[in-house]
């Protein structure tokens, strides 16, 4: 049924067997482009009906009657069919099917190895909560991203969509108001650098999608949290999207992090303390529907000091995975853990 | 003065702090207040954090009833963290503390390092 | 007496405001300037200098300064910089100021020039004197003190800073290659300086040592 409904929305997109077509990246930017005009077209139609029927009732464009209702339920059929589909398309290529299938199925992924207790919780050290909160497709955890790129892709587009809205309902009072022989001066002024802001924003959104499209996102799965010293532990990066990768390489990092907060000045610096490459895979295309996967163990060194948290001053541990691409911008993207002391691997395991 | 007593230079998390403190050549009537106190502080290119893991103050009558001509004790369980540590950017180190406050509005204060866990360079 | 060995002497508790002395010229004296600040024309008084050349350091030194203490009882020490917000702002600068006080703003610029204005005509109808630090002059304000970096101050604040580390010779870090490229480097800002002496003094002078 699923499936059924992406076909009835997938325009362009074609699908051969389990594999999309060449055309799949076109089609998807296509069909946000396309509900993204959809929408633009049902609040600009919207409002044009609405504004001309308070503002100039005189000229009758439209008289209430069947045509104006039937005309206005098109309209919001619009912009909700442009909203659906355009946000449809967007989280379609920012979430993985799997995600989204391992959310719906919580409880039957594999436990951790170690349960863990509230009580135990070191101090100074972050709260766990904030990384065992999304369960794994095939190992327990999927780590959360320190800056998503894709919340930024929503955090654009929600912006754009309500900008250009703004926007199109001013245009139409102020065609309105140019109907009518009266030039709309302070409405003027607002829409030369708000129409700017609109095409700019849109622009913005469009591009990053572009990126996501490529690039696609990237996943981190682990077998256990938290991380102890000298304990080895298995890991999963899945990298999605449509292109040609020339380097992958995954790296577990430990990083200092001081903030000097005194007089008028706030100065933050941080240092790499520790990089262990856990992971590289060479040249190699990925498609979607057939994303990268590498299967790899790596280990905490058995001295290494544990994750720490104070107003000021930092220790973190993170996963990172940097990757070189044909065509595309080189990334890096960062996924914390945390490293409990190794005073805990014996508490925690006899309370096991 | 201050004379701290009995205090290990290395403790494991979870193992028990236990040390004594007296004064001596301090005339004991003047004493108003002491604080004793377990604390991590960092250090390095940040803004200084403190942790107190154990804060004792004795004032008034509990204080009355000490005699200072035997040394005071003290007991607290270690946490599991932080561990000290000495960084790139950072140091985090564990010590004792005590103080005493005066009635002429003066202190005296003596403190001793210790590490916690055996962790002390970056890896 | 604390053992500061296997300490950074470059860490920033040896260098935050109130650690270190301010050093004034032979003709001048904390005093002298405590006495020009209580003078300022129209109860306006500025410490104007660069990034990192002890403006904070100036006003802290000042702000304990029993014979200004004295004169204005209420008085009040307050900071600004570029993560406080608005509100923060606004509450630091306005709240709790007695008239015929003495309001210490460190960070003036980070007020809008709305605020300033505002402070200034609260300041003036309460009778507040106003001692601030800034980058540069602002309109309306007496510069008591300018703030800049030489090598007399130099020599006070590295002999400041290690005068409990018998390891370490000031001639040892003035003389270094590393204090002279961070000296070309950061100019008047000191306080970049001695954060690149930490780096210095942890790569080339500190010896690890082992804990037992």
């Amino acid at each position: 049924m699923k499936t059924k409904w992406r076909m009835n929305l997938r325009l362009w997109g074609k699908k051969r067997g389990g594999r999309m077509s060449g055309w799949w990246f076109i089609g998807s930017l296509g069909e946000a482009l396309f509900f993204a005009a959809f929408f633009l077209v049902g609040v600009l139609s919207a409002t044009t009906l609405v504004a001309w029927q308070l503002m100039s009732p005189a000229t009758q464009m439209i008289r209430i009657g069947y045509g104006f209702w039937l005309f206005l339920l098109m309209s919001i059929s619009f912009i909700v069919i442009g909203t659906v589909g355009f946000w449809y398309r967007v989280l379609t290529v920012v979430t993985s099917d799997e995600h989204r299938e391992v959310l719906a199925k919580r409880g039957i992924v594999p436990e951790p190895m170690i349960r863990k207790s509230k009580s135990i919780l070191p101090p100074t050290v972050p709260n766990l909560q904030l990384f065992t909160d999304s369960p794994g497709a095939r190992l327990a955890y999927r780590l959360p991203n320190q800056l998503s790129e894709n919340d930024v892709l929503i955090a654009l587009g929600v912006f754009a969509m309500a900008w250009n809205a703004m926007i199109a309902v001013f245009l139409v009072f102020a065609l309105e108001s140019l109907f009518r022989s009266v030039i709309p001066y302070r409405l003027l002024l607002v829409l030369i650098p708000g129409i700017y802001i609109a095409v700019r924003s849109a622009q913005q959104f469009f591009r990053s999608f572009v990126r996501t499209l490529g690039i696609g996102s990237t996943t981190v799965e682990i077998e256990d949290l938290p991380l102890l010293p000298g304990r080895t532990y298995a890991l999963e990066v899945v990298q999605y999207g449509r292109l040609v990768i020339k380097k992958i390489t995954v790296r577990l990092v430990c990083e200092e992090e001081s903030t000097y907060h005194f007089g008028t000045d706030i100065r933050t610096e941080r240092q790499t303390v520790c990089s262990q490459v856990i992971a590289t895979h060479g040249r190699d295309r990925i498609d979607w529907g057939y994303p990268l996967r590498m299967e790899t163990q790596f280990a905490i060194p058995r001295d290494a000091m544990h994750s720490f948290q104070s107003f000021h001053n930092a220790i973190h541990w993170k996963i990172v995975v940097d990757g070189e691409a044909n065509r595309w911008p080189s990334y890096s993207r960062n996924f914390p853990v945390v490293v409990y002391p190794q005073s805990n691997i014996s508490r925690t395991t006899s309370a096991s | 003065m201050i004379r701290l007593l009995g205090l290990q230079p290395t403790y494991m998390p979870g193992d028990t702090l236990e040390f004594e403190y007296r004064v001596v050549n301090v005339e004991h009537t003047s004493i108003v207040a002491v604080e004793a106190s377990v604390v991590w502080v960092t250090e390095g290119k940040g803004t200084e954090d403190l942790g107190v893991h154990f804060f004792q103050r004795l004032t008034g009558a509990s204080l009355s009833a000490i005699d200072w001509s035997i040394a005071q004790p003290i007991q607290c369980p270690l946490p599991s963290s932080p561990l000290s540590y000495e960084g790139k950017l950072l140091k985090i180190s564990w010590c004792v503390r005590v103080r005493f406050y005066f009635n002429d509005g003066t202190e005296l204060m003596a403190q001793q390092p210790f590490y916690l866990g055996t962790i002390t360079r970056a890896v | 007496m604390i053992d500061v060995s296997g300490h950074n002497p470059f860490s920033t508790r040896y260098f935050a405001p109130g650690s270190i002395p301010f050093h004034f010229p032979e003709a001048m004296s904390i005093d002298l300037l405590a006495d020009r600040i209580a003078d300022a024309k129209n109860r306006r008084a500025a410490i104007v200098g660069p990034h990192g050349s002890g403006k904070s350091t100036l006003l802290t030194e000042l702000f304990s300064l029993p014979s200004l203490r004295s004169r204005f009882p209420d008085a009040h020490h307050r900071r600004l910089n570029s993560s406080s917000t608005a509100i923060e702002r606004w509450r630091s600068s306005f709240c709790g100021i007695e008239a015929g006080g003495l309001l210490v703003l460190d960070g003036f610029e980070q007020l809008s020039n709305i605020s300033r204005w505002i402070l200034q005509g609260m300041c003036n109808a309460r009778r507040v004197t106003l001692l601030i630090s800034a980058h540069e002059l602002p309109a309306g304000f007496e510069q008591v003190w300018g703030t800049c970096i030489n090598g007399e101050i130099e020599q006070h604040v590295i002999a400041s800073m290690l005068a409990d580390h018998a390891d370490l010779e000031v001639q040892d870090v003035l003389q270094s290659d590393a204090w002279a490229q961070s000296r070309s480097t950061h100019g008047h800002n000191l306080r970049e300086s001695l954060f690149d002496m930490y780096d210095w003094y942890r790569d080339h002078v500190d010896v690890p040592k082992a804990p037992r």
